[in-house]
């Protein structure tokens, strides 16, 4: 029964929901809307078990004196501060959790993302090589695609001798080209086989073939 | 030292001083405050021209689907789409996916609507919903009654006694949603839920790195433009007519292109010229 249950529920709300989605009936409708607002209780509850979960593993974690224990301990330490003096205090603009999410989480998230630009430098430096028929591909197109997509390629290019002058166009036109052909054709071709997996997926749980989300672990 | 001993050693170089001159860079090109011409792409002009085509009082759907980490790139893109959409006139509705970049909202309201716009009320011009859990459950549960999706405002309003609430009970009472998006859920939820199942024109940005990702759906016109990263946001800030953070931004993008295809090419070349080394060993 404990597993029966479960699948007996999903089978039903997804198929309702696939109903819901091609009878226009306002009765379904009016169900499916309910159902949906249900769904949204249900996801607002696994916020807060993402938190228990988060101070479960941390708090074991500074209790065992880990490797990097006091990370956690900063980590629990700031959840536990920022709730209390949100739910305090309010979140609104002029409250204290507004301007410690101004002056600290902001810009600490914004440094963190920046960071980026100097690991992107390092790894062109390092792994960019043109090994191969494929990297050097890779790497060609990637560099077109650098100097096409920022004002100062195109400028540049421009006034080059010679070719900037008979094609001035040129670069932006090959960029816009990779963009188009073969990187849309590729995306186009990821997105179905993407879509075709979730449909599957849905399919199997649905019917109850995949059942691995019943458990901790292992398969269907 | 010979031109086969300096490879040897840029093949080893510390990436420390990769670091470094990403930085000097980078620091140079805004503190000299470079401008650089920027042209529109058809993409960009696409997004503009479905904003400004709307009329006056026409209800708009702003999200943003960000969080700080991305605040570097997308928030001038959101800044110059809601000036173009306050100048026009229309009415905006905001809200957001990403709960922890729901008070970049209210940063916008202060430093755009506030600031340059102060004849624009609260309640009546626009309308902050907020974060509701629940991603594309919300989506469509708004399109069948958005005061059961969104009960109450960011200020805990009633939404139903907001006056531009009162004329949005849909997300299908919306000319169109413009999702400002730094991944899942965003930009890609909005064309498959708002566009696809309800008809609702989608537009917005996305970070530089995404951009590729919706090529095939502007080529099928399910995407109604798009601002990709920080040179879509300058390319609408020419629209506008108001160069700004993202303008003088393009100028540090720009160099740091270069400095990076100069990295790519110097690398390559210290890595022929010491295989060639080792091979004629």
């Amino acid at each position: 029964m404990k597993k029966t249950l479960p699948l007996i529920i999903t089978f039903l709300a997804g198929f309702y929901m696939i109903l819901a989605f091609f009878v226009p009936h306002h009765a379904v409708a009016a169900s499916a809307q309910e159902m949906q607002s249900w769904e949204i209780i249900i996801v607002a509850f696994t916020l807060v078990l993402g938190i228990g979960n988060l101070i479960q593993v941390h708090a074991a974690k500074i209790r065992q004196r880990q490797a990097g224990w006091p990370y956690s301990l900063v980590l629990l330490a700031c959840l536990v501060g920022m709730m209390i003096i949100g739910l305090g205090w309010g979140i609104n603009e002029g409250t204290a959790y507004y301007w410690l999410y101004d002056n600290v989480m902001a810009p600490l998230s914004a440094a963190m993302f920046s960071l980026l630009a100097f690991f992107i430098a390092s790894a062109a430096y390092r792994a960019f090589r043109a090994r191969n028929k494929e990297a050097t591909l890779l790497l060609v197109a990637a560099v077109i695609i650098m100097v096409g997509r920022i004002p100062l390629g195109n400028h540049l290019w421009q006034h080059l001798p010679w070719v900037g002058s008979r094609f001035p166009g040129a670069l932006e036109s090959l960029t816009q080209w990779i963009m188009d052909i073969p990187n849309a054709a590729g995306q186009r071709g990821i997105k179905i086989g993407a879509a075709l997996g979730a449909v599957s997926m849905a399919l199997r749980m649905m019917l109850g073939i995949e059942r691995s989300y019943l458990t901790t672990g292992g398969g269907s | 030292m010979g031109f086969k001993s300096l490879m040897s050693r840029l093949v080893q170089i510390d990436r420390r001083w990769i670091f470094l001159a990403m930085a000097l860079v980078v620091a140079a090109a805004l503190l000299m405050d470079l401008k650089m011409p920027v042209t529109v792409s058809q993409d960009v002009r696409r997004a503009y021209q479905l904003i400004d085509s709307l009329p006056a009082g026409t209800p708009v759907l702003f999200s943003w689907d960000y969080d700080p980490g991305s605040m570097p790139e997308l928030h001038p893109l959101a800044e110059a789409m809601l000036r173009h959409a306050m100048s026009k006139n229309l009415k905006v509705v905001m809200m957001g996916h990403w709960v922890t970049g729901i008070p970049l909202i209210e940063r916008q309201i202060a430093g755009v609507i506030r600031r340059d716009f102060p004849d624009k009320k609260y309640g009546t011009d626009y309308v902050n919903l907020g974060y509701k859990s629940g991603q594309y459950v919300v989506v469509v549960s708004m399109a069948q009654n958005i005061y059961d999706a969104f009960p109450q405002d960011y200020y805990r309003n009633r939404t139903d006694t907001l006056p531009l609430m009162r004329r949005v009970r849909s997300l299908k009472d919306l000319a169109a949603v413009v999702s400002f998006s730094a991944g899942d859920p965003g930009l890609l939820m909005w064309i498959q839920y708002a566009w696809q199942r309800f008809r609702v024109p989608v537009t917005g940005g996305c970070t530089a790195v995404s951009a590729p990702e919706f090529s095939a759906y502007l080529q099928s016109n399910q995407l109604q433009g798009l601002m990709g990263g920080m040179r879509g946001a300058a390319e609408y800030e020419i629209l506008i007519g108001r160069p700004g953070q993202a303008a003088t931004g393009m100028s540090a993008q720009s160099l740091g292109h270069f400095l990076i295809i100069a990295f790519i090419v110097i690398g390559n070349i210290a890595y022929f010229a010491t295989r060639k080394r080792k091979e004629g060993k």
